[in-house]
């Protein structure tokens, strides 16, 4: 210690020209403000940003500086001989050398801010620092250091072994970036922390037992220190790179079990379910057989996930659809089939720059549809080829489209006060404007039913229901008019009937309404609040209601022919609520009998509210 | 190796890329010694110095110090050897005093006043940065900083490279004393044979990286000398017989007068029986000086004449 100390000394005692540098800088904090006629808080202000920003560029390029030559200097000039031919082992040379470097670049730091923070009695006007803001200031400089000393020694060493350096380091920053995106696309930005800690730690430990060795071992040879340096500098780097490869690993193995789960969108037939949420610490999505708990990863890996932006099904469930990124800002077309047997997914040769508004898969499986940025464009599945490809609108309206055959494609325009409806005939590559539904007020929402020839839309916060005909744009009828509503739901039912679930102060209600919109029944529910499900067989519609929090939902099942309800379960509410893709619900289908369970965390259960049948799909699980 | 050998090396090689600088060199210093080891420039003196320092480490044999690996125990040597590098390598920015006191704080005893007063009669100025002094006056302080700490052991590499006369003699005179006081064991490489010539007890000179001689001076003295004689042996007195075999003559010329040769194995019977050959006249002989034995024997390549 006696002898690092020494050194220190005779480190601070050469360079100390620094400090009367950092004592010039010193004033600059105080000149600007003048110079800019600054007076009162304002020149304050100005002068301790100042101070900040002088002080911190100040130690920094000081620390980089020291670092480079405090060493490497001697050694490149074979000065290092005075002190390697004195009782003192490498490892003191290097710590105080570096050490010395680091309290001068901290004494100037000093040197710098003092003034100003003598100016201001004291305090800063700069607040909110985070609490560890005070090491990194004490750290930022010793790693500058560190890293300036491994960098000047391998560049002054002007040895062949640069080459090979700069391909590990190459190599390295490949791999990382590599595996960085992989994570950027999940938006995995606590792992991405974490890996990138790993990195720094990692090279920084390379930085630092090679700076280390490239003294200890290269002694006054400065190419023997550099080969002393570099093997260490590699297994940093390529210890950082492994270790952001275990991190990035360990996210993407997450299986659903691992899932917090933010929703699900079931398959409008068959068992499958596309599920997204949190996982790891990335946005994870899976398609899962509820039959089997066969599982497949699949979409959620997009910058903007939602969770309802998940995968598309066609309309028979066996095929689904999802976007990939697949590098640069480019996304890939991706497909699976779907069965009992399993799924795989399947790489289509169909890519875009931005993804669509939404998806649709055609009922056989073999084209998808995308609309979005006022387009619509059709794709084989099979070769990637673009089947059709029409503009609708200059602008960019929010999109939404159904297959209405494999040929046909039914496109809407969400506009602000209108509902504009579009068919696309794929084989004839023909768009026409099917009709446009004027007059809508405040923020509506829309259904179609299964043929795609009437419209319900719900206008105003559920104030008013209206069914449209989707071939004239005319309304058929007014359903409902009256007071908002906390929620409120409409929705055509297999046999055509309209099913309106309200929610509001004076209890729930659902009404039920004949194909052409006249009313058939109405249920009154004491609660203020509720959800539609969906047909678990036809003629049964199951809901849930409930009144303050929604952990406390009530599972009902309603007989809509005989307007019976009947309370067939707690802590359940139907996955079938948030339906926005276009694909009519078969009644019976696994989808209808699909529930998030309730409770502190949000799981996924297969209920059968005719036969009380429960079994976990995904347990709730919270983020970790 | 003997115990009492306080530096040594055992075939020691050392490469920089395909250019070899030592070539399996062994060489022992005992106890007291002052060895001289000589060489051309690039004859791989400063390598040896390096290794034998633990400043580098040899691609293959080894150097000890104090009977130990100067590779593995440098910082340990260190406190009981005083080294005077071939180049000034001091930090430029510090003055004197400001080295004397770094180095004081470095070993277990220092001779400050011993110091300060050698500094002064060397005439090295205070208050001046090393980086700004003469290079006499750098070479003189670092023998100073080299002779504080009163070191067993001292390696002096080219210490007079650089030097004026004055100061060659003074530095020469620093080291009588330092043997004369203490008994310190030397180690040095030079280009001053003369100066060394009065002082060395053992000699080697390396050639090319090969250690080509190594012995006491005393007894190296002894076997080189210059023997001339007229030569009737010949009659075109151009050239040579036997005669000189028993002598193992290392460069020989042929001169109109006769032949002038310089041999290495030198016996006092063998020279009256060459006295007493028939066609050799006025045989003489004389003893050389160690810059001529080492031009005799390294300086070849400098057109010094062909060997026998």
């Amino acid at each position: 210690m006696k002898t690092v100390a020494a050194i220190v000394r005779t480190e601070l005692l050469e360079r100390r020209m620094a400090l009367a540098a950092a004592a010039f800088a010193a004033v600059m904090p105080f000149l600007v403000p003048l110079a800019r006629g600054l007076h009162g808080a304002s020149a304050r202000e100005a002068r301790e940003s100042l101070a900040f920003i002088v002080t911190a560029g100040f130690a920094s390029v000081l620390a980089l500086a020291l670092g480079w030559s405090a060493i490497s200097r001697d050694l490149a000039d074979g000065r290092l001989g005075f002190y390697l031919s004195r009782p003192i082992s490498g490892a003191a040379l290097w710590a105080g050398k570096l050490g010395g470097a680091w309290i001068l670049a901290l004494a100037a730091a000093a040197v710098v801010w003092i003034p100003s923070w003598i100016a201001s009695g004291g305090r800063t006007v700069l607040v909110d620092l985070p609490r560890w803001s005070g090491w990194a200031v004490l750290a930022a400089p010793a790693v500058l250091v560190v890293l300036a000393h491994a960098a000047s020694i391998t560049l002054r060493s002007r040895s062949a072994l640069l080459l090979l350096d700069l391909a590990v380091l190459l190599l390295a920053a490949g791999v990382i970036f590599w595996l960085a995106r992989l994570l950027l696309w999940r938006s995995a930005w606590g792992p991405l922390r974490v890996g990138g800690a790993v990195v720094a730690a990692a090279v920084l430990l390379g930085a630092l037992t090679g700076g280390l060795a490239a003294v200890t071992r290269g002694r006054s040879d400065i190419r023997s220190a550099h080969r002393a340096l570099s093997p260490r500098l590699w297994s940093g780097l390529a210890g950082g790179a492994m270790g952001f490869g275990a991190v990035t690993l360990w996210v993407l193995s997450a299986g659903p079990s691992d899932l917090s789960l933010d929703g699900a969108v079931p398959a409008p037939r068959g068992s499958w379910v596309a599920v997204a949420g949190g996982a790891r610490g990335a946005l994870t999505g899976f398609l899962i057989d509820t039959a089997s708990g066969r599982y497949l990863r699949a979409g959620s890996a997009r910058p903007q996930t939602k969770w309802w932006e998940g995968p598309s099904f066609s309309a028979d469930g066996a095929t689904a659809a999802w976007f990939e990124p697949r590098g640069g800002a480019a996304f890939e077309l991706v497909t699976a089939s779907l069965s009992a047997t399993g799924a795989a997914a399947r790489r289509t040769a169909f890519e875009t720059m931005s993804l669509p508004d939404d998806l649709a898969v055609s009922p056989d499986g073999k084209r998808v549809a995308l609309v979005g940025s006022g387009r619509v464009e059709v794709v084989d599945v099979a070769t990637g080829r673009l089947l059709a490809a029409e503009r609708l609108s200059a602008t960019y309206p929010t999109m939404v489209g159904a297959f209405l055959g494999s040929d046909r494609f039914l496109a809407a325009i969400w506009g602000s006060d209108r509902l504009e409806l579009f068919e696309l005939d794929v084989p004839a590559r023909r768009i026409a404007r099917r009709t446009t539904i004027l007059g809508l007020e405040g923020w509506y929402t829309f259904a179609f039913d299964a043929s795609g020839e009437r419209v319900l839309v719900r206008e105003r916060s559920g104030r008013r229901l209206r069914l449209f005909d989707v071939r004239t744009g005319n309304a058929i009828a007014t359903l409902t008019e009256g007071p908002a509503q906390n929620s409120s739901w409409a929705l055509f039912l297999s046999d055509g009937r309209i099913v309106y679930l309200t929610g509001g102060d004076n209890g729930a209600s659902l009404r039920l309404f004949s194909a052409d919109g006249r009313p058939e029944r109405s249920i009154e529910i004491p609660r203020r609040r509720a959800l539609p499900g969906g047909e678990v067989a036809p003629g049964k519609f199951v809901f849930a209601i409930w009144s303050g929090d929604i952990s406390e939902t009530v599972l009902y099942l309603a007989d809509l022919d005989s307007g019976d309800i009947r309370r067939v379960a707690d802590g359940l509410y139907p996955v079938l609520w948030f339906a926005t893709r276009l694909a009519p619900v078969v009644p019976g289908s696994d989808a209808t009998e699909l529930f998030y369970s309730t409770g502190d965390i949000r799981g996924l259960v297969r209920f059968d509210p005719l036969t009380g049948e429960r079994r976990v799909i995904l347990k709730g699980r919270k983020e970790g | 190796m003997s115990e009492d050998s306080l530096l040594s090396v055992e075939n020691l090689t050392v490469r920089y890329g395909p250019k070899i600088a030592c070539d399996g060199v062994s060489l022992s210093v005992a106890r007291g010694a002052v060895y001289a080891l000589l060489g051309r420039n690039g004859a791989g003196k400063s390598s040896l110095v390096h290794c034998a320092l633990g400043q580098r480490k040899p691609d293959s044999g080894r150097a000890l110090l104090f009977g130990e690996d100067a590779w593995r125990t440098r910082a340990r040597a260190m406190t009981r050897t005083g080294v005077e590098p071939e180049e000034p390598d001091a930090p430029p920015a510090m003055t004197r005093d400001a080295l004397v006191d770094f180095c004081r704080r470095l070993y277990p005893s220092w001779d400050s006043a011993g110091t300060r007063a050698r500094l002064d009669r060397f005439g090295v100025p205070a208050g001046v940065p090393f980086g700004a002094l003469s290079k006499g006056q750098k070479g003189m302080l670092q023998l100073a900083l080299a002779l504080g700490p009163a070191p067993q052991l001292l390696i002096l590499d080219d210490p007079t490279l650089g030097l004026d006369p004055v100061a060659r003699k003074a530095l020469f005179e620093e080291i009588v004393g330092e043997l004369a006081d203490r008994g310190t064991t030397i180690f040095l490489t030079t280009h001053d044979l003369g100066g060394i010539e009065a002082i060395a007890t053992r000699v080697g000179i390396l050639k090319d990286g090969r250690l080509v001689l190594d012995e006491d001076l005393e007894t190296l003295k002894g076997r080189f000398r210059r023997i001339r004689y007229g030569n009737r042996l010949t009659e075109t007195r151009e050239a040579f017989g036997t005669e000189l075999d028993a002598f193992e003559a290392v460069k020989v010329k042929v001169r109109g007068w006769g032949i002038d040769a310089v041999v290495s194995n030198f016996d006092d019977g063998a020279f009256e029986r060459l006295r007493q050959t028939n066609g050799v006249e006025d045989a003489s002989t004389s003893s050389m000086s160690l810059e001529e034995i080492f031009l005799a024997i390294a300086g070849e390549a400098a057109g010094e004449g062909g060997a026998a």
